[in-house]
């Protein structure tokens, strides 16, 4: 089942008596769309991205929260204490670190989740070989991760996600270190997977998440300053120009801006 | 000859007991014989070009080590025959042979580790701690730092390089070489951290942490099983406690 997000007064330190880095974060992220969370460095969606993914509250235990998180129909008071695997799919900023790096192969990396999984046999093998078809990856079965370009790291990663099925997918910033080609793929990817789960994206630009995204967040210093669909968001757009850069800006703000950011979009991503 | 992970572990505990206890020519005969078996033993070759490379810089350092250790102690310790050299200094024989007997212990030591860390990938390692039973908490820590061993050289080739791009000669002398390390040991120990974090995190993420017994292969995992070699390594390494046990009583 595809899950709705739903967060309320989420408030979050990672020591007590030193500042929030979350405050307040109200959000409804609707069942099957795709959220970008959009802000400067420090906005607090990394944060956002690993405290819904349990990360955060499995691994920081000195952190202090409050508020409550609604991920399908599993709630949590007030965050999840251990990582949701495998219902969700965090991808890290930095691909290298994502990738297991004690295994010898791709085919290996891919399996890595099935593995933790205890899945084995012919359903491991036919999901290892369908991810590997899916993100074009057959030609480097059998190479070494290590070996790998920085696009090809980043399908690696992406298909390790994809193997265990998860409903919810976290994408940190995913494509920061990608060519347009490379970037082209990824909004593929995302159009394709709301159709079996739930993405939510950070990105410091606006250009990539204007392609995929269903839901606009803007953030700053850990607050959510706007929360909307489409057009509310390119409506609001200069409101917020000075915490997102844009390199459409000048079409943007223009009198046609929609349509011409529609039209460059359609350009660039397909 | 094909070794596993646990008959090279347990000879390489063998072999540094056993550097304990020889004395330093028959150490430095240990060290030849394996120079020579990490050519001709196929299952203590060096993974990959990048590991054969590191075995011969590292052994390059340490037999530099051993010379300057026994140099050292010839030139400090009193006792035995005394051989002058130039400008005024004199070599023990006792200051030798105490440097020598040391430095070879530390290279026989040395080189066992290497053939071990150099035959075997960390993904092995893993594998058999898994079925030695390990805690998965253990596991992970150690294959963090594993990790962070096996990219050490390149961080420090990556800092070394970006220095020299702003004009610090870090690399142009022995001298600069290691006041360059000094300078980027802190900035390197802090990224080693964040990147151990991030891994960690990445790993739990993937599901390592689960609880559940971990299944590198994608089986589970059997238990680990002691072949007759392990077995006899482990017997022999027993032998050597106790003789070293029964040396310090003597003493």
């Amino acid at each position: 089942m595809v899950p709705t997000i739903d967060i309320r007064s989420l408030h979050y330190q990672y020591f007590e008596g030193t500042p929030s880095v979350l405050t307040d974060i109200n959000l409804h992220v609707p069942s099957g769309s795709c959220a970008a969370l959009l802000g400067p460095a420090g906005a607090g969606k990394t944060t956002l991205l690993q405290v819904l993914s349990g990360v955060v509250g499995s691994q920081f235990t000195t952190g202090k929260a409050d508020g409550r998180i609604l991920i399908g129909d599993q709630e949590f008071l007030p965050i999840p204490s251990r990582v949701l695997f495998p219902e969700v799919g965090y991808l890290m900023q930095d691909v290298s670190v994502q990738l297991s790096g004690i295994k010898e192969t791709v085919a290996e990396e891919l399996a890595f989740s099935l593995d933790n999984l205890g899945i084995t046999g012919d359903e491991r093998s036919r999901r290892v070989s369908a991810a590997l078809s899916e993100f074009d990856l057959a030609h480097l079965a059998h190479r070494a991760p290590s070996r790998l370009s920085g696009g090809e790291l980043q399908r690696v990663a992406l298909a390790s996600l994809l193997v265990s099925n998860p409903s919810l997918l976290l994408l940190d910033e995913p494509i920061s270190a990608l060519d347009s080609m490379a970037q082209q793929r990824m909004v593929s990817f995302i159009r394709s997977a709301k159709r079996t789960a739930t993405v939510l994206l950070s990105d410091s630009g606006i250009d990539f998440a204007l392609a995929v995204a269903d839901l606009f967040v803007v953030m700053d210093g850990g607050r959510i300053l706007f929360t909307g669909n489409r057009n509310q968001f390119l409506n609001s757009l200069q409101s917020f120009s000075h915490l997102l850069p844009i390199s459409l800006w000048d079409e943007v703000l223009s009198q046609s801006r929609r349509m011409t950011v529609d039209s460059r979009i359609t350009r660039v991503f397909t | 000859m094909r070794f596993d992970v646990g008959e090279k572990l347990s000879a390489t505990l063998f072999l540094i007991l056993l550097a304990i206890i020889l004395p330093w020519y028959l150490n430095a005969a240990l060290v030849l014989c394996l120079l020579i078996a990490r050519s001709t033993v196929p299952s203590i070759r060096p993974a990959s070009q990048v590991l054969r490379r590191r075995f011969r810089q590292l052994s390059g350092y340490f037999t530099i080590v051993v010379v300057l250790m026994t140099l050292v102690n010839g030139l400090l310790m009193e006792g035995g025959t005394q051989w002058e050299v130039p400008g005024g200094f004199s070599i023990s024989r006792v200051g030798l042979e105490f440097g020598l007997r040391t430095g070879m212990r530390l290279l026989v030591i040395a080189t066992s580790l290497l053939l071990f860390f150099g035959s075997t990938t960390i993904p092995r390692i893993a594998q058999f701690l898994q079925s030695a039973g390990w805690p998965v908490q253990l596991v992970m820590t150690l294959l963090l730092t594993l990790h962070f061993v096996e990219t050490l050289p390149d961080r420090v080739s990556m800092i070394f390089t970006a220095q020299e791009a702003r004009g610090a000669p870090v690399r142009a002398n022995m001298f600069a070489r290691t006041k360059g390390f000094f300078l980027i040991l802190s900035p390197l120990v802090l990224s080693a951290i964040v990147e151990s974090i991030d891994r960690s995190m990445a790993l739990e993420l993937r599901g390592f942490h689960r609880g559940t017994k971990l299944t590198f292969d994608g089986e589970t995992a059997a238990p680990g099983r002691m072949t007759i070699v392990s077995l006899a390594f482990l017997v022999l390494s027993f032998f050597c406690i106790l003789w070293i046990i029964l040396q310090w009583f003597q003493q």
